[in-house]
């Protein structure tokens, strides 16, 4: 079996899939699975080549012995079918779906808010601080999906309204995961069996942490913050979160914490 | 065994639900929600969907949330006849599918349906500090609300593209359908993914946008006669549930909307 991803390390959406692989017991990249690195900040995702393999322009694609794959959530639920042990998915059809209606949440709710913080705060200053309007807006039109999201930004990134509406998608998503730990008795999402669900959160809550929202959950949340300790400490962590993989880490000179932004920006 | 089902008849996510009931020939019990008066989001309906959306089975008393989740869960526990692909990698396309229609088309229909109908219709008489304190209950999708004027509706630039990722999901099914030789997205068999979209293109040729696939995507104009074609279409789409016929003082100008 040979396992060849399209992806680029700080990618959440490359994360979870990375967390997924080693879960399923092939944790080292270039050894377990073949990395092909896809450099986000040369837009190498919008090149027409990778476009072949991924029409939507966006990372991971993944490849199983030469056929693509594309889609990160199904691409977990395709790594539990042909890696059955261990097991990531509940054993009812009822737990199933409990599970899937997570997913659903995380894919549209925090997966679509960590992106507001990520362009605000970084990308956008980083990749257009010097692009003039008709640049941001042709960069926009070359998107397959998700152009609506940069119209609603500009060079410099996010507004306040948009910002704070993020924060408080992924507020929500972390009294969720708090109220389940609750409701279920933990350790994981859904209970005692770690899912597919805790692997698709954990970059999601990790960015955030990076980019320094932590105070969203650390506070008053105390179920949702020992079970982020929990998931650190499963070795799917470390093997996914490889050095250089933290956004921080990746474009280290446009780094700053949401404390300094929100002292030079007023929100 | 029981089915309930809390759905509305115009939502376009609870028709997903009802074709593929009437594909697996199953019987279910109707709940059904006004929005109008709130029923989505009192207390006892947030118990069983904390989203306050439709819509919801409970099948013997266990709720099941997510319309693309409640059709994979139907087709897992009545597998008869197959709607979902039996081997993984064709299972794993259908999802990549799914989760396109779901990021792409889905909420770009209500972009349109909002500003035609249900702003009109619900909000743009109401008190602004009325329409404010609706939007600040929902569970999810405030910012939807947010982007549209209660009066003046969606900007120009959101309407337009839209319409433009209408477009291109037809686009992508008419290449699909040519791709795989059809007649249905994924080849030889219906699917999930032939469900799904369903009432997303019928909500958009029910509010005159059949324009944006009848004049350049042959492949995709013939699936979506034959989807109409099949008898679970006239189950789900029972009298009263496209938005034409439920609230036709909104549709005057027909197809030159």
């Amino acid at each position: 079996m040979k396992i060849e991803m399209y992806q680029a390390p700080q990618s959440t959406c490359s994360q979870k899939v990375r967390v997924t692989l080693a879960e399923k017991g092939l944790p080292e990249m270039n050894k377990d699975w073949i990395e092909h690195d896809v450099d986000l900040s040369k837009f190498q995702q919008l090149e027409p080549d990778y476009l072949k393999i991924n029409p939507n322009g966006v990372v991971p694609t993944f490849v199983h012995d030469g056929t693509v794959l594309i889609e990160s959530s199904a691409i977990l639920e395709y790594l539990e079918e042909i890696i059955p042990d261990p097991r990531l998915t509940p054993d009812t059809a009822v737990g199933r779906a409990n599970m899937r209606a997570w997913m659903r949440y995380i894919d549209e709710v925090p997966t679509v808010a960590v992106r507001v913080p990520t362009f605000a705060n970084m990308l956008a200053p980083m990749r257009f601080a010097k692009a003039s309007n008709d640049e941001f807006a042709a960069h926009a039109d070359r998107l397959p999906l998700r152009k609506q999201f940069y119209q609603r930004m500009s060079q410099g990134g996010f507004g306040k309204s948009e910002l704070e509406y993020a924060e408080f998608q992924i507020r929500q998503t972390c009294e969720r995961i708090e109220a389940a730990i609750v409701a279920h008795g933990g350790p994981w999402i859904m209970g005692a069996q770690y899912t597919l669900v805790d692997a698709q959160v954990t970059p999601l809550i990790d960015r955030m942490d990076d980019l320094g929202y932590a105070f969203l959950w650390e506070d008053d949340l105390p179920e949702m913050s020992a079970w982020l300790e929990r998931i650190r400490a499963r070795p799917s962590f470390a093997a996914a979160f490889y050095p250089g993989a933290r956004i921080s880490e990746r474009y280290p000179d446009f780094y700053r914490t949401d404390m300094d932004l929100k002292a030079e920006r007023g929100y | 065994m029981t089915l309930e089902l809390y759905h509305s008849g115009h939502s376009t996510c609870s028709q997903k639900v009802r074709i593929c009931l009437a594909e697996k020939g199953i019987e279910w019990v109707s709940r059904e929600l006004h929005f109008a008066t709130g029923d989505h989001l009192t207390p006892e309906y947030l118990t069983l969907n904390p989203n306050g959306v439709v819509p919801t089975l409970v099948h013997d008393g266990e709720p099941v949330i997510e319309s693309s989740v409640i059709v994979e869960y139907l087709d897992e526990i009545f597998p008869e006849p197959a709607l979902v692909p039996r081997d993984p990698l064709r299972r794993a396309r259908l999802r990549a599918w799914m989760r396109y229609m779901e990021e792409v088309p889905t909420p770009a229909v209500r972009v349109p349906s909002f500003n035609q109908v249900f702003r009109p219709l619900r909000y743009e008489n109401m008190p602004e500090d009325e329409f404010q304190s609706r939007v600040e209950k929902l569970p999810l999708r405030k910012a939807f609300y947010r982007r549209m004027g209660r009066i003046d509706g969606f900007p120009e630039a959101e309407v337009s593209n839209a319409l433009a990722q209408i477009r291109q999901t037809a686009e992508r099914i008419d290449q699909a359908v040519s791709g795989s030789g059809g007649p249905w997205i994924l080849g030889a068999d219906y699917t999930l993914i032939d469900v799904t979209l369903t009432p997303l293109i019928q909500r958009m040729a029910d509010l005159g946008y059949a324009k944006l696939w009848e004049d350049d995507f042959p492949n995709m104009t013939a699936w979506f006669a034959r989807i109409k074609n099949r008898p679970s279409f006239d189950i789900a789409f029972y009298p009263g549930t496209n938005v034409s016929e439920k609230y036709p003082q909104f549709f005057k100008g027909g197809e030159d909307q």
